[in-house]
Formats: C-alpha cells, structure tokens, sequence
C-alpha cells in the first residue's frame, strides 16, 4: 500500500496557510505524493486524497476535521520552518480498533525514514474524557501482564504491516498522568516532528478544546486519523445464541 | 421432550406467500432487454438465473445496479424524481414497478394455497407470523391478495427506506420486524425464496431459515445458510419448524461461530479457536496468514531462555532475575497450517479488502476448526478457500489439515504455497534457528529447529497432497466452478520424545497413508466423543451454558498432555502470556474437572510434579530449607523462574515481584492435588510410587519453614492468594494448607506402613527419612497457627489485616484493576484491598469445617474488599455465594467466569484463554450450585441444588467419576 498518494492543502491565504504548505510540500516531496492546494474545500467527504492539510487556526479547521474520513494535519499557527521528518509519537490506548493512527504512522515512517515512538499513558484520573489515555485495564501478574499487553496493542493496531513496517516502531513507553499533558512533554522531549492521534468519538464530543489544546500548545504538526471500518464481526455466544 | 421454541414466523413474499415471482421476473425482463440492446449488449436479461442471482430479494435499486455490474455496465442513479424509462437507476426503477403494476391490474394476485394453510396453522398455535418483503408494493399485495388480516406485522421497500435500513442481503428488515413483534430472533424462524433473504436471516442470527426453491437453487440456498431447502410449504407444518428448531439450536450448542474478520480482534479469536492436543497447541490464525497474525505453534514442555533480542515493548519492562533461567518462556514455533493462496497473481488473506465473506468455526463436538474465506475479484469472479484442521487426539504428534479452493462463475490461475517456510522466523520466533530444511521421499519437507539457549531440538515435518501430486506447491487453472483440494499431515517430534526428532518425524510421515486420511479425523473424533462422554454438561433450558461450558471442557482437555515433563500453563498451549509457566492453578483450579472426567489426566499433572520434585528439593535448599519447596512459577526443573523485579525503563522505577520468594502456599496446593486425586481415584499405585513421596517431602519443608512462637508455630512473611500483600504473617490459607499437608502426609506415613511396609522402608531408605519424622509433622500441624472464626465468625486473612486502611473500591475497577495497582504497590499492601479469593479459598476447599453462619460472615467481609484482579477469583465467589442462596451474586459471579474468555471480559484473552478460570467455573458449578460431595458411595448434591440453579435453566445433568464408576447426576427443576 502507497502510504500517501495526494495531499491537499487548504490554502486561505492567512500567514498561517503559507506555512501548512510548507509543511505539506515537503511531506511531498519525501513521499513522493502529488500535493494541491485549494482555497475552499467543498466536499470533503468525496476526495480520494489520504492527507488534508490545514491551519489550526483556520476557521473550517474543526469542520474539516469532523466531516472527512481523511487522515488531518492541522498546523499550528507557531510552527518552525519543516525540516526532514524523522519521529513521531503516537497514543497507543489498547482499544480495538481504536488505534488506526499507528498504521497509519507506522506506514508513513517507511516512506520517510521516520522513528515511532507509541505512548500508553494511563492516566490516574480514569477517564479524561480525550480517547487517547490508556482504555484498557491490567489484572494479575503485572511482569506478565503488563509486558504482555503492551505488545498485544502494539500488534493489534498494526495487523496488516511487515515485519520490515513495524521495524519503524522504535520505543514503546507507559506513562501516567494527565494524558495531554504527558503527550505534549514527549513530544518536546524526545524532539519529535510530529504527533499522530486516532480521532475517537469522545474526542469528537470534546474536540474543539482538546484539539485546541494540543494544537495551541503543539511545535509540530498534529495529525488526526480516522479509524478504519471493517465491516460486520460477530460471534456467536452468550446472548446471541440464547 | 423439548419445550416448543419456535415464537415467530417471518415469510418473505413475492415466491414464499404470493406467486409474483414469474410477475417480477417478466416486468425485469420487459425492461432490462430493450435497455440492452441500447447499451449495445447482446446476453438478454434471463429471467431465470439472472433473476435469483442479481434481482430476486434485493431492493430494486440495488437489483438493478447489480444486474448491470454482471454485465460490465453501469447507469448514473440519477434522481427519485427521474421518469419511468429514463436511463438511470431510477428512470429503469420506475420503468420496471410500472410494468408490474400493470401485470398486476391485469392478471390478478395468486397465492400458494400451501403458503397460506402454513401461515394459518401456526397463528392456530399461537405463532406471530409476519411479512418481509423489498417489495415497495408489498402491502399492496397483500391487500389485493385479501391476506393482509394473516400477518401481525410488514415490513416492505417502503419501510425500508422510510426507516434507513439496508435492504437484503443486510439483515435489518428481519430484525426490525423481530423486535415489531417482539420476539428475539433465535426464536423466529425466516422462510426465503431469494438466496440475498437466506444469507441476510442467516446473518441476523434467526433460529432457523427455510429455503423455498421454486426454481433449481436449492444448493445455493443451501450454501448460504439456509438449514431447511423445501419446493413448498405443504413440506411444512408447526411441530417440524419447531423440531429444526430445536436441532438447529442444540448444533449450535456444539461449536463457536465466527461471522466477519477484525483485524483488531483477530489476535483474541486466534486464542479462542486454538485446537490442541496437549502436547501441542496452535492458535487459530487463519490459513492464509496475515503479516500480524500470531499463529503460534507451542510444544508441551519445550522452554528457553528469554530471547536477547527483545522487542520494543519490553524496552519498558525488564524482568530482572527469573527470566535468566535456560527455560524461562515458552518456545512459539510456526505455524504449520500456512497456505500462501494467490489468484491471478495477487495473494489474498482475510483481511483484503475483496474478501466478501469470512467464517470461523470451532467445532468443539469433533475439535476441529474450519474456516472459510469468500474473496470478489469481481462481480462475477469468486474464490473462496475453507478448510479443516485439528491436532490429533488419537496421535498427539499429529496434525492434519484439509483445504478445499473453490473458484465461482469465472476460471482462475490459483498457485497455492503450503511450504513450512517462514519469512520471519527471527522476528516472529527469535528462540528458534533453522537447523536443517530438507526433503524426503513421498513430498515430505521438514525443517529441523535449535531453540537458542536451551539445546532442545524439534522437527515439524509436513506432506501434503493436491489431487494425486504430492507437493507443497501447485499452480493451475481452475474452471468456472471448479475446485482443488489439499490434503495434509503435519508431525512434531522433539529432543525431549527422542534423540533423533527428524528421523521420527520422516518415519511418521512416509508410513501415512493417503487413503487413511479422513479416517485420521475419524479417529481423531472418536477420542473426543469419548471425552464428551464422561464430560459433557446438559443444560436444559439453555444453548448458551452449554456452549461456554463445552468450550471450556474443549480448552481443558486439549491443553492436558500425557508427557510427565509437561503440565498445563496460565494460558494453556493457546497464548505467550505467562510464558508457559505452571503455577498453583494447575492443583487447585483445574484438577478436580479432570480427577472426576478425565483421571488419566489429573494423574499427568501430578507425575509433573514429581518428575520436578528434585528441582524443588533445590529450592528448599537453596532457601535454607528442608524438603521439596515447590517453584511459584514452573517451568522444566522445577527452579522457580519468577522474576525478583521489573525495571520499567523509561523512568528507571523498579518495582519488585514477591509472589516467587514468598508465594510458598503453592507447596501445600501440590499436596492437596495429590491427596484429592488419590481420595477420588484410589490410585494406591500412584501414591506407592510418587504421591507419597511428595507429601513427604512437602510436608518436611514446613518443619523448616514455620518458626515457633510463645504458643504456636508460624508462618511468617508470605504472600497469599491475594497478591496485593506481601510479607505478611500467617496468611490463613497457607497456613491451613500447610497444615492439611501435614496431615495427609502422616496419614500417608501410617497407611503405607500398614499396607505396604516395604515400601515405606524403601521410601525412607531413599530420601533419607526418619522414622519419628510423621510424629514431628503431626506435632507441627497441631502446634501450626491457623486463623479460626472471630466473634464474628471471620477469619483474618493474616495478622494485622483487619487494622489496614480503608480502601474506597468503585465498581468499574472490579474485574478490570488500574494500572495504579502496578505503581502504587506498596501503598495497596497497606490498604484492605484484596486481588482474589484467599481466605475465602478455604470454605470453597474446606466445606465441612465451616458453618453456613461462618461461610456467610466470611463471604459478606471479603466480598467487597475484592477487585478480582485475577481471572481465578470470581468462580470461588459464585460458588460461595451460591451455597449461601446468594442467588444474584452466584449468577453475576458465575456468568463472568463461564464467559471470561468468550466475552474477552479481562481484555487479555489475545494473550491466551484461561484455563485456571475454566476449571474453576466447573468447580463453582458442582461443588458450589450443585454442592456435591462424595462419599464411599458416590457423589450427593444438595437438596435444594436445582433451586440454586439460574432461573432459565430447566434441568442439568453431567456424570462425574468417583473411584473407578461414573455416576450420573441430574438435577430437575
């Protein structure tokens, strides 16, 4: 699979557009994607493109993220000049299905050389409300299970990738705290280039402060992915026989 | 007699109740041909076979786009408001509903008398009957056909559009007609015409599904579920839908289905369908291998060293201590069932975006798995591969494999690979190198492995046939409707069966013989329908219990082996969580199902434990003990390979393990495996040759262990059952076991002095054993401190528990513990927070030594303070809160247990089910709903045991056995 075949670009000639470009030029010119640009995206739902990249601060920024079934770049607004790409954090919460943006990552890092780094925060305070913190729970012994399970949800999110893929997975780090907080202190810390979120429904509920959060706070890039449908999945126990 | 099931019936129209079926086919006829012609295509429509393949059953829009995509065209749809006879989806829509409405005005409605007389018969029972139809026209019809008065509800094209819902072969107007009338749909029974009907009842899970073939497709209905295939309903009256009902139900009942592929779930349905023979397992990973699949191959008792290459995630743990055992994880091998399937060049699995159909079923009567994927390269061009696989019962290094290609309308290049080749052996199996791959006569390939550190070899060898050739590799063209088949034997031979494991496994291979192919399933069956015989639960009154039941009892017996250098890991031969390690699961949990189904079993577990006695002799010296301290995790020497600490990396924390230095309670559980087998089985063989000798040595490691006090001896610094404390005094569980450990011990002493002095004598000789020794232990176990009932009647788990801090426990962390519990630990060992049952461990061992007063005082402590952090912990609560009349929480606690893997309800069941929980949902059952005791006659249950039973359950029987007999016991409402 050809990680990105087109990026579009949505250019509404703010200051802030001119750097997105920037930013989607160059992920073109690694990729070896086409990159548009358009002023006005009219139906988002219908492009075959697999990146759309747009300003954070534009004004049909949350639109797009919430209509389109394409993978999102939103740009902060005080981004650096792009440099070549070389890692990237990804929220890793265990959640089937939950977990499309390490494929997605993971598939994109082979295109540019790129270093994975997946997170699991737990985070103390149950549930944040993001999505993104650790969803799954521990029981029993903790050097099994713990070990264990990490590896299971790195797996489990990336089921179609190569051995040779997932080799971009470089780090697998837990962490506990508040999720946000504890993403944006990886990113910094590890000098990552870009940080690469599911879109969950909880935050789609939440969205536009959680989003605004991370893009306020963010130095790179954030892109956010949809998750993947893969049809009916049923089986046959329990209620469903009786 | 069954109690009638059959609540509903929901008919499908146009070819079921009305005769419009020839009505439509003209009007589709009389407008598909001119627009034909239009778009320069030759093939007229046939109102026959492309009538039931693209149209009949289907939306009519739907049917029109998928006529036109069989002939390689496509029209725009255009709008609603577009004319009859425009060129779009809708125009020809519109085009055709006018023709019919036509023919109708003109000739009238006619109904199958049989139809009717059917319909008429079942609202005489008191039936629902119902209608279902994409029609858009239907209530029409039905009107003018004068029948409207006969169906308590319809569903038709306008509904469904109206109501959004998908038209056949999505199931949705079935199921919204079903709960219309509110009937669940496994009580609903759906008669089709349309082969898009069939498959969309099937999918909506409906008890049963009547094919009416009214045209030559019998085999296609028959192919896509339906599980009657009539010509008329004259076939059929009330009692017969009911009867295939009933038998379709009690099937079901017999195995697991799977409908669809998620990948994301696909690593915890490779658990669940593992097949297994004990000696090996393979977990159920499709034969056409995803790059993620986790097909694991595992071999009973074939250990290494934790692999130096470690992967990214134990970058964040590191396991210090234990894990430098040779023999610390369980080897995975690959796996054997792999079959590389390319059509037309492009390599297809699962989880391809072409495959239109997947099925996974295990079928645990006969314990094999069968699968089968349907992949659409085009409209008119299918293939689909299915195929059967087990692992022997009748020959534990055998596995078989039968697959069968099927191409659909259009001829295909098909190359299959079924070579044991695996790409990525080192990053999928790093305990492994090729030693050696190689050939031999008859088409046998094999592929000798080392594993890494612990020089133990093993051969997996395969043969396989396509045809008459025998070959890994074929390549052909396929005809329209044509098939291959694949045949194939598999055989694994270690160094710890043999010194020459490839001579073996060749041997093996060259003296099978294709004729006695399916005779190997035959026999292979025949072992299982023996097991089922002595184990196999009827549950009247419910498919689902009997289902989980079955599918526990299947997960037991193929993960217990013959091998007495093996015995049965945390997570079985099904998962590489726990690496394979044997703990106290093994004798408390899972032993008392086979020492009452399968003894033969039971008695392998407790020769492990005696062929690792000598390592546990080690132990207790390297602790400064005497006697055999038996490992808290076990592996091949009985060394303990329990990690001291894990280092989490990222943040330098270590956090220390202390269930191998301190969970000492696992010494005494073997001595109780032992006495509890010897007790049920009278085995004095056994207990001459190898069970005395371990309560022997068991009970010496106690003289040692326990430190005497002002008044007592004790136990002190010990971690429980509940492994949220640690170092902790006279835990009451390992004391009162250490104590019956004690006693059996010299009852033992005294026994084999009685009957059999010679080999007392040589027993003492031999292990060097005093002859005042059974009077000390006999002391020890009199002077041994074991918590007793306060004035409450509660047991303290262990000294000082009752003073602990309070611990606010929410209900979302029962069964599903925080992470806090792995940072926070040494903030819950000082909280009343227990992981599992422990003291309430000892009314569920010990009933006769507890009062009802007490059992409840004890369950109504403890109850709340537990998060069931273990997977072990809510059999014992549904056990004893059902002895209470607890009913509410027996059910509650019983029904996580029965379905902890099914419902994947710890989300860990990708790691490998759980055995220690299935064991122990069979124990809650009988020794906590039913109560059974045994006595020199036999079993007894309780006299209120069928009232204990849950409320939809009508009747139960199993047989269990006691002393060479089985006995049957059956319990009625």
């Amino acid at each position: 699979m050809k990680t990105l075949d087109t990026l579009l670009v949505l250019d509404d000639s703010s200051p802030a557009s001119a750097r997105a470009r920037e930013y989607a030029e160059r992920f073109a010119a690694q990729t070896g994607a086409a990159c548009e640009v358009r002023t006005k995206v009219a139906d988002l739902g219908a492009i075959g493109t697999h990146l759309l990249v747009v300003p954070s601060g534009s004004p049909d920024a949350r639109a797009i993220v919430e209509r389109t079934a394409t993978a999102v770049m939103l740009t902060p607004a005080a981004l650096p000049a792009p440099r070549p790409l070389w890692r990237a954090v990804v929220p890793l919460t265990g959640q089937p299905g939950g977990d499309a943006a390490l494929e997605f990552t993971v598939r994109l890092a082979g295109a540019l050389s790129m270093q994975v780094i997946a997170v699991h925060v737990a985070d103390p305070n149950a549930d944040s409300g993001t999505g993104l913190e650790a969803a799954a729970h521990y029981a029993d012994a903790a050097h099994h299970e713990y070990p264990q399970q990490l590896k299971e949800f790195v797996q489990r999110a990336l089921p179609q990738c190569s051995v040779a893929e997932r080799a971009a997975l470089t780090d697998l780090v837990l962490c506990r705290g508040d999720v946000i907080a504890e993403l944006l202190t990886l990113v910094r810390e590890r000098d990552a280039d870009l940080l690469v979120v599911t879109w969950q429904g909880r935050l789609a509920r939440k969205g536009s402060r959680l989003l605004e959060r991370l893009a306020g706070a963010l130095r790179c890039p954030l892109v956010i992915v949809k998750p993947v449908s893969h049809g009916p999945f049923r089986l046959k126990v329990g209620e469903d026989l009786e | 007699m069954h109690v009638f099931e059959l609540q509903a019936a929901i008919f499908d129209l146009d070819g079921v109740v009305t005769r419009t079926a020839d009505v439509h086919a003209a009007a589709w006829k009389a407008t598909f041909d001119p627009l034909l012609e239009l778009l320069g295509i030759a093939e007229p429509f046939d109102a026959v076979h492309d009538y039931l393949n693209y149209v009949d059953g289907k939306p009519r829009y739907d049917g029109i786009r998928s006529f036109l995509a069989s002939r390689s065209v496509g029209l725009p749809d255009g709008t609603p408001d577009d004319a009859p006879g425009a060129t779009t989806v809708y125009g020809v829509g519109k085009q055709k509903d006018a023709l019919f409405r036509a023919c109708l005005e003109r000739d009238g409605i006619h109904v199958f008398p049989s139809s009717v007389a059917l319909v008429e018969a079942l609202r005489a029972r008191g039936i629902k009957t119902t209608v279902v139809t994409s029609s858009r026209n239907g209530r029409l019809i039905l009107r003018r056909a004068g029948i409207s008065g006969l169906f308590d509800a319809v569903i038709d094209g306008r509904d469904l559009d109206e109501g959004g819902m998908r038209g056949k072969p999505a199931p949705d107007g079935f199921l919204k007609c079903a709960r219309l009338i509110d009937v669940a749909p496994s009580h609903a029974v759906v008669i089709e015409d349309a082969v898009s009907g069939v498959d969309a009842a099937r999918r909506g899970g409906f008890g049963l599904v009547v094919g009416v073939d009214r045209g030559g497709h019998a085999a296609a209905l028959r192919a896509n579920g339906a599980d009657i295939v009539v010509a008329d309903l004259d076939a059929l009256d009330p009692d017969r839908l009911d009867d295939a009902m009933h038998e379709r139900r009690e099937q079901e009942a017999w195995r697991v289905d799977q409908h669809g592929f998620d990948p994301a779930r696909e690593h915890a349905m490779e658990s669940l369908f593992t097949v297994g023979n004990g000696y090996v397992g393979v977990r159920g990973a499709p034969d056409t291998l995803l790059p993620g699949s986790q097909g694991d191959l595992f071999v009973a008792g074939i250990y290494d060293r934790k692999h130096a290459a470690r992967p990214y995630s134990e970058e964040e743990f590191l396991n210090i201590g234990g894990g430098d055992s040779l023999h610390a994880e369980l080897v995975s091998a690959p796996f054997p069932f792999r079959i590389v399937l390319q059509v037309d060049g492009v390599p297809l699995d699962p989880s391809d975006e072409r495959t239109r159909r997947y099925r996974r079923r295990l079928d645990l009567k006969r314990a094999v798995l069968q699968t089968e994927t349907n992949f659409e390269l085009a409209s008119d061009h299918h293939v689909t591969i299915a195929s059967t696989r087990c692992a022997s019962a009748a020959e534990p290094h055998l596995l078989l494999q039968a697959a069968t290609v099927t191409v659909g309308d259009r001829a295909a290049d098909v190359a299959i690979d079924a070579s044991l080749h695996d790409p990525d052996l080192g990053a999928n199996h790093p305990h492994l190198s090729v030693l050696e791959t190689g050939s031999a006569p008859g088409g046998i390939e094999f592929v000798r492995y080392g594993t890494q550190a612990s020089s133990y070899e093993l051969c997996i060898a395969s043969r396989a046939r396509y045809g008459n050739d025998d070959t890994h590799r074929w390549r052909t063209e396929i005809n329209a409707r044509g098939q291959i088949k694949l045949q194939r034997y598999v055989v694994v031979y270690t160094t710890r069966d043999t010194d020459d494991p490839r001579s073996a496994a060749i041997r093996d291979l060259a003296a099978r013989d294709w004729h006695r192919f399916d005779d190997a399933f035959d026999r292979h069956a025949a072992c299982w329908h023996d097991r089922w015989e002595a184990s196999d639960i009827r549950v009247a009154g419910s498919y689902a219990t009997e289902q989980a039941l079955r599918f526990n009892s299947y997960h037991l017996h193929s993960t217990a082996g013959t091998k007495p250098y093996a015995s049965v890991g945390a997570r079985a031969l099904s998962g590489r969580a726990y690496e394979g390690h044997i703990f106290w699961d093994v004798e408390i949990f899972m032993l008392p199902f086979y020492v009452h189904t399968a003894p033969e079993l039971a008695l392998n577990a407790l020769r492990y434990r005696y062929h690792t006695l000598d390592g546990a002799r080690q132990r207790a010296r390297d602790c400064s003990t005497t006697g055999a301290n038996f490992a808290w995790e076990s592996t091949v020497t009985g060394e303990d390979v329990t990690p001291d600490k894990i280092l989490l990396k990222t943040t330098g924390r270590e956090i220390p393990i202390f269930t191998g230095a301190q969970q000492i309670h696992v010494t005494a559980d073997v001595a109780y495996g032992v006495w509890r087998y010897w007790d049920a089985t009278h085995d004095h063989v056994f207990m001459r040759e190898a069970g005395a000798e371990l309560l022997a040595e068991t009970a010496r490691y106690w003289v040692t262990r326990c430190t005497r006090g002002p008044k007592h001896h004790h136990i002190r610094g010990v971690v429980g059952p509940d492994e949220y404390h640690h170092g902790v005094d006279d835990n009451a569980y390992t004391n009162w076991m250490a104590r019956f450990n004690l006693e059996r011990a010299v009852e033992i002493a005294a026994w084999l002095t009685r009957d059999a002095p010679d080999r007392w004598s040589e027993l003492c000789e031999r292990i060097d054993l005093r002859h005042d020794e059974p009077a000390e232990w006999n002391a020890l176990a009199g002077s041994l401190f074991c918590p007793g009932p306060d004035a409450r009647g509660v047991i303290e788990q262990f000294a000082g528990f009752f003073d602990l801090d309070e611990y606010p426990l929410a209900a979302e962390e029962r069964l599903k513990a925080p992470i806090n519990r792995l940072f926070d630990w040494d903030k819950i060992n000082r909280m009343k927070l227990i992981k599992q049952a422990d003291t309430l461990m000892l009314p569920f061992l010990f009933p006769d030594q507890f009062t009802p007063e007490q059992l409840a005082a004890n369950y109504h402590y403890y109850e709340p303070l537990t998060d069931h952090g273990s997977s072990l912990s809510p059999a014992i609560h549904g056990a004893l809160a059902a002895r209470l009349g607890l009913a509410a929480d027996a059910g509650r606690y019983w029904r996580q247990s029965l379905w902890l893997d099914l419902s994947n309800a710890m989300t860990n069941s990708a790691l490998g089910v759980h055995p220690a929980c299935m064991g122990g949902t069979w124990q809650a059952l009988v020794f906590g709903f039913l109560d059974v005791r045994f006595g020199d006659d036999g079993p007894t249950w309780a006299d209120d045991a069928a009232a204990r039973l849950p409320a939809s359950w009508r009747s139960l029987a199993m047989n269990l056995r006691w002393r060479g007999t089985t006995h049957t016991v059956e319990v009625k409402r």
